[in-house]
């Protein structure tokens, strides 16, 4: 039997081992190490002990396994795993927002197929000949599952900044680290709404009156600009925009962060509870719409700009199965995040009761 | 000597601490003797939070910072009934592999 005595399996087993969550380390953190050194003098593979040592963290992680039945305890990893029901949704929030506006329906169509009819007084009408442009099932799917992930981003945004201020008002204490804590979120939500306003009023805007034009037997439109605006200054005031909506999904981070290193009242530690269980439903249902964007965007076989009919395209579509994945594991991550956020906040309320 | 999968380690562990209490290196090697398989530190130590938390074994004091651990009352209970209910399962597959009771 062979004895190694290189170091680095030994660091790759202390590494498993302060993989463990605190209160786990506290309780068997010793015993395992003495049991560790044990085993590895006699020989054992140290990455077969890590290895163990890893999903047995994930576990203890997941499940909560082996938590001392003591109220302080059950409420830290509340919130614990409330953040971890959160962050993973403003990390994948601008993911979402790609997905969504990048998705578009194209058409050669414009105007439709048709002709000129002279009218009365000199005025001509043009008459379409074909129908609206239709959509394959694929593409039904994929727009249906767009329009899915619209109203999910809203409710999801919704949820991040109306009731993560439930939280974040409770959380403000003396200095001015808090005070920047608590305003940061509502003044960047401010600056993006009025950058975004902003740009929309300086940019450029269209002429009135669009003109068609016929060529080839169907009505193409042409979009002018009219004199005036400031292209540079907008450009830069949307860029801004979008920066202030990332600062602002950043400082929700910083709530959530605090959140699970500051003792919270019962109440707000419910809303949290709350706020964990409306984002894994939110979560779920978005990776479930990706799912159907991605599977309809696979299904839309069809050459782009024909005259007949509308493509769903995106410029996603090749990644757009491990999208999909990602968001389902995502959402997976914040289901139990949200179910380990709510056991724990129930059993802390009976331990609080039982040690009162 | 011959590992078997998909043993039960709780049920492994339940029948170590039966013999007598015992700390994570004895138990580890009860285990290998006498089931030949080879329980790792998390997988112990996994099993002996849980069934702690379930109240079926109990820390005793720790002795150069090996803990021993024992079987409660409840713990012993719970090892009888999988116990008897492995043996009922074990005779009748037994059985009905000679070809004898249905």
């Amino acid at each position: 039997m062979s004895r190694r005595r290189d170091p680095a399996p030994s660091r790759l087993v202390a590494l498993a081992r302060a993989s463990y969550p605190s209160w786990w380390k506290a309780r068997y953190g010793d015993e395992v190490g003495v049991l560790c050194t044990d085993l590895l003098a006699e020989g054992r593979r140290p990455s077969r002990l890590a290895g163990g040592l890893f999903a047995g963290a994930l576990d203890a992680r997941l499940r909560g396994t082996g938590l001392p039945p003591v109220a302080s305890v059950h409420r830290g990893r509340a919130r614990a795993a409330l953040v971890a029901a959160t962050l993973p949704v403003l990390v994948t929030f601008p993911l979402v927002v790609w997905i969504a506006f990048s998705t578009d329906q194209r058409s050669a169509w414009t105007s439709g197929a048709g002709y000129w009819l002279p009218a009365a007084h000199g005025v001509r009408q043009f008459v379409r000949t074909g129908g609206p442009p239709s959509l394959s099932a694929g593409g039904y799917l994929a727009t249906y599952s767009q329009l899915a992930l619209m109203l999910l981003l809203m409710f999801t945004f919704l949820v991040l900044f109306a009731l993560w201020s439930e939280v974040r008002a409770r959380l403000v204490g003396g200095g001015l680290a808090w005070a920047a804590l608590w305003w940061a979120p509502v003044l960047f939500a401010a600056a993006a709404v009025v950058l975004s306003t902003t740009g929309n009023y300086v940019r450029p805007q269209l002429a009135a009156g669009r003109r068609g034009t016929l060529v080839d037997g169907r009505i193409v439109t042409v979009s002018t600009y009219a004199p005036g605006g400031h292209p540079l200054l907008a450009g830069a005031l949307g860029v801004g925009a979008w920066v202030a909506v990332a600062l602002l999904l950043a400082s929700t981070v910083a709530v959530a962060v605090a959140v699970a290193r500051r003792e919270l009242p019962p109440e707000t530690l419910q809303v949290g509870v709350g706020i964990g269980r409306l984002l894994s439903v939110a979560t779920a249902l978005t990776a479930l719409a990706v799912t159907g964007w991605a599977v309809g965007l696979a299904l839309e076989p069809r050459p782009d700009l024909h005259l007949s009919y509308s493509t769903v395209t995106s410029p996603l579509a090749p990644w757009s199965g491990v999208l999909a994945g990602v968001l389902l594991l995502v959402a997976a991550g914040t289901v139990t995040g949200a179910r380990q956020a709510r056991r724990c906040w129930r059993t802390a309320g009976w331990l609080a009761f039982a040690e009162r | 000597m011959r590992t078997r999968h998909g043993t039960d380690p709780t049920l492994l562990v339940l029948s170590s601490l039966a013999g007598g209490p015992k700390h994570g290196y004895a138990l580890t090697k009860d285990v290998e003797a006498f089931a030949g398989v080879t329980l790792g530190p998390g997988t112990l130590y996994g099993c002996l939070s849980r069934l702690e938390t379930r109240g079926l074994v109990e820390a005793l004091e720790a002795d150069d910072r090996r803990r021993p651990y024992r079987l409660t009352a409840a713990g012993t209970a719970e090892l009888r009934d999988r116990l008897h209910e492995a043996r009922t399962v074990a005779q009748v597959g037994l059985a009905r592999l000679s070809g004898g009771a249905p």
